[in-house]
């Protein structure tokens, strides 16, 4: 079965994909018209992911690390190279792939439930059925007992909890998280940073995060990818074999954080 | 800066004033000559008016004007805001006409739709539904137009179809602002149906009993109908908030 959806990969596609790579991000340049003058945010990036993969990609902002993510979402497309995930090239969004926006991007007119519902819509799940599933994922996220408030009812962690749900619901491969902290309290991100931890151990997915955030870099990745500005390119993918579930206060972390640091502060010379 | 030798509440003390005022006006100027009806008077024109059924007649006359003018009025401004909208191309073509129509006062109108369609039920109701259109149109296509980006975007993460992202997205988030044009338009569509009534005089209609009441120089048939047309209007704003109130409860 797997050999025939190979062969037909190849034979559609020039591209060979190795095996085991997740997301293929190949030659990709992307730049964006500023009062006609083209601005190049993405240079000729190349960046292969394995399959259960954790990477996160950290760099100064404008950058362009989300520009790349929402190359990989399919809701950007490159001017040069492409992007494949799962084998496939990306022409547009599909629900092989669920995201979770710095923002949480809850439709206020629908509860919770309903939020994380609207994923199942355009796979022609019946409502009951969708119902049933979002408040399975409501559960999984630690939203039990909030299935029907609406989205201003909620603290900010609680909507973005909703939002991973929502990501989460179609049990799509990969999942593409933009900042998705970034917009918390301190004490609530690190809450959270734990239940994403916790969430992927349980539910194994590839997974991509853009931050800024170095700390949670160290904290989540099996790879950081450090990128440069103007225009974004890969500066270094640092690997990180540091035990799970990691201990933030223990020395191998407090070295890498501090080397990670310095990949910054070297940028700036 | 309230004492507590008041008892009545703050908002009535100014109508209080103001009626106090009109009878004490009405009762001087009674010798000089001056046609101010009494409240008194006022109040059993409108109890014999009531008695004789025809202010039911009146009224029944107005509300159903009102209302069929403004569904016909708020449904094409609903579908044509909705195009023009959501529809680039049909902004493009149609935009510049809507807003140079709805710089014409409906007043300027009245005559026009005289010309056409006469003195009766067609002119009236055309001109209500005019009154109607141009507020719900421009509030849904702008409504519909101003949907963030981001919800637009989450629609696509989501493959939702257009029609989907339409539906589940778009015309949602433009409600709020779809309910403001309907709220101006109900209010704008009451104004039309009494300026038609009272320069298109014919059939029943608080217009048209204002307009008797005016020739017979009887003041006080002239109050029972502002008055009614006050407490009408006041009252189908009112419904119109309640309505919107149960489509837009997810706001609080």
């Amino acid at each position: 079965m797997n050999v025939r959806i190979d062969d037909r990969l190849l034979k559609n596609d020039s591209e060979v994909r190795r095996v085991g790579v997740a997301i293929s991000v190949d030659h990709v340049s992307r730049a964006f018209d500023i009062n006609g003058r083209p601005l190049a945010v993405l240079h000729d990036i190349s960046l292969d992911i394995t399959a259960g993969e954790f990477v996160v990609i950290v760099g100064a902002s404008g950058c362009g690390k989300s520009t790349l993510l929402r190359l990989i979402a399919g809701l950007d497309m490159p001017n040069a190279g492409a992007v494949f995930v799962g084998g496939s090239k990306v022409v547009g969004p599909g629900l092989d792939r669920g995201i979770v926006f710095q923002d949480h991007r809850l439709l206020p007119w629908l509860t919770a439930e309903e939020n994380v519902a609207a994923a199942l819509i355009a796979r022609g799940v019946p409502k009951a059925e969708r119902l049933d599933v979002a408040r399975r994922y409501l559960a999984l996220v630690g939203l039990t007992g909030f299935e029907t408030a609406y989205p201003s009812q909620l603290s900010g962690g609680m909507a973005q909890r909703a939002a991973i749900g929502r990501a989460l619901a179609n049990d799509p491969d990969v999942l593409l998280l933009d900042e998705p902290l970034g917009a918390l309290d301190a004490l609530t991100r690190l809450k959270l940073q734990n239940e994403i931890v916790r969430l992927s151990a349980k539910n194994p997915k590839t997974i991509v995060l853009v931050t800024h955030d170095i700390e949670e870099a160290v904290f989540f990745a099996d790879r950081i990818v450090v990128m440069d500005a103007k225009p974004g390119r890969i500066r270094r993918i640092i690997p990180v074999d540091l035990p799970r579930p990691r201990d933030r206060s223990s020395p191998g972390f407090v070295a890498l954080r501090s080397a990670v640091l310095d990949e910054f502060i070297d940028e700036t010379h | 800066m309230q004492s507590k030798g008041i008892y009545l509440p703050r908002g009535l003390l100014l109508p209080v004033a103001i009626l106090l005022a009109w009878e004490v006006a009405a009762h001087a100027g009674r010798s000089g000559g001056v046609l101010i009806a009494p409240l008194e008077q006022i109040a059993s024109t409108a109890f014999t008016l009531a008695a004789g059924g025809t202010m039911a007649v009146d009224v029944a006359a107005t509300i159903a004007r009102v209302m069929s003018g403004f569904v016909l009025g708020a449904v094409a401004g609903l579908l044509f805001g909705s195009v023009i909208g959501t529809s680039r191309a049909a902004d493009w073509l149609a935009s510049p006409t809507f807003n140079a129509v709805r710089q014409v006062p409906l007043t300027g109108w009245i005559p026009v739709a005289a010309l056409l369609f006469g003195i009766g039920e067609g002119a009236k109701l055309s001109l209500i539904a005019l009154a109607a259109f141009c507020p719900v149109a421009l509030n849904t296509a702008e409504g519909l137009a101003g949907v963030s980006q981001s919800y637009r975007e989450l629609g696509r993460s989501l493959n939702f179809s257009g029609v989907t992202s339409w539906w589940r997205i778009l015309l949602p988030a433009a409600t709020p602002q779809i309910f403001t044009g309907l709220k101006h338009g109900i209010a704008f569509a009451w104004i039309a149906a009494i300026a038609a009534e009272l320069l298109l005089t014919s059939g029943p209609g608080l217009g048209s009993m204002i307009e008797g009441g005016t020739a017979l120089f009887r003041l006080d048939i002239v109050m029972v109908g502002v008055c009614l047309i006050g407490a009408f209007g006041y009252a189908m704003a009112v419904a119109m908030e309640r309505v919107e109130a149960r489509f837009l409860r997810w706001r609080n």
